[in-house]
């Protein structure tokens, strides 16, 4: 079994404050090679369903939720750090001038053995609220050492 | 743009039209940059070789948001309900990356309308560095 802190496990910490910048939204569609009017062009998408233009699903990847106040699981496990996967359950758009607040939980830590070795993965869930106090997204981050 | 669609234009087997990425180190580079992500992986080859790596690595969140924009485009940003991927392998500047989907399952549960799907990136060596699934809910035509 890994060795690891288990009272951090299902421990709530904030990960962070996000304000949303339209121009950071055009970065992201830029590199990501995005061109749905809805996320780019703010004319066209104030006749759409948001009434002006909104950040695409996967947009809150980009924000920076690893902070100083995070536990420490004191896994004593691997040199290497891989990401293992993530996953997003969709609640609200995110728009311009949005101010996201990060709430997150390591909810599991758990060890696979594959063809290169022992591998461990660790699951820390951020769930995202808006301004308004909405529910945007919550994720599901798998960090992979080995 | 988005494809109009409704659950009953959808079948169990039916595969989205296809989108091919093949992100160039600029590309990459772009996207680490505002993601903030100013480690050697995703910026310089010969420093990424040097964490053991075969060079630069394409970021897998990035061809998670090309599976996204695979499924918007077919569906639409309110229909995409989930989207959950694992990342299984490295993928390199240049890679031909194509993001597929193909129906898995349909059902209605609690008066919404579920689409259910298994997307993934394949390169062109035919192994799939990403593997996911989406959850989508669509209204009914009439």
């Amino acid at each position: 079994m890994v060795d690891f802190d288990r009272s951090v496990l299902g421990k709530g910490f904030s990960s962070g404050t996000f304000t949303i910048e339209k121009e950071t939204i055009l970065e992201f569609c830029r590199a990501v090679g995005e061109t749905n009017p809805l996320y780019v062009d703010e004319e066209a998408a104030k006749k759409g369903p948001y009434g002006g233009i909104i950040a695409p699903p996967t947009f809150y990847t980009l924000l920076r939720t690893y902070s100083t106040n995070q536990p420490d699981l004191k896994l004593k496990f691997g040199t290497a750090a891989y990401d293992g996967g993530e996953s997003g359950e969709f609640f609200q758009p995110i728009r311009p001038g949005d101010t996201l607040t990060a709430t997150s939980r390591f909810t599991e830590v758990y060890e696979k053995t594959g063809r290169s070795g022992k591998l461990v993965f660790m699951v820390r869930e951020t769930t995202f609220t808006n301004q308004k106090g909405e529910k945007v997204v919550v994720s599901q981050q798998t960090l992979v050492r080995r | 743009m988005t494809e109009a669609s409704f659950f009953e234009e959808v079948e169990v087997g039916d595969e989205l039209s296809p989108l091919v990425k093949q992100p160039t180190r600029e590309q990459i580079r772009a996207y680490a940059k505002v993601w903030g992500a100013t480690g050697a992986r995703f910026n310089d080859d010969e420093a990424a070789k040097k964490e053991g790596l075969p060079g630069m690595i394409v970021p897998g969140n990035m061809m998670m948001a090309a599976l996204a924009q695979m499924l918007t485009h077919r569906f639409s940003q309110q229909a995409l309900k989930r989207l959950e991927v694992d990342f299984r392998g490295f993928m390199r500047p240049d890679d031909t990356l194509t993001c597929k989907g193909i129906i898995t399952e349909k059902h209605i549960r609690e008066g919404q309308n579920y689409i259910e799907c298994d997307v993934f990136v394949e390169n062109e060596r035919g192994e799939k560095p990403v593997v996911g699934k989406a959850v989508i809910v669509i209204p009914f035509k009439s």
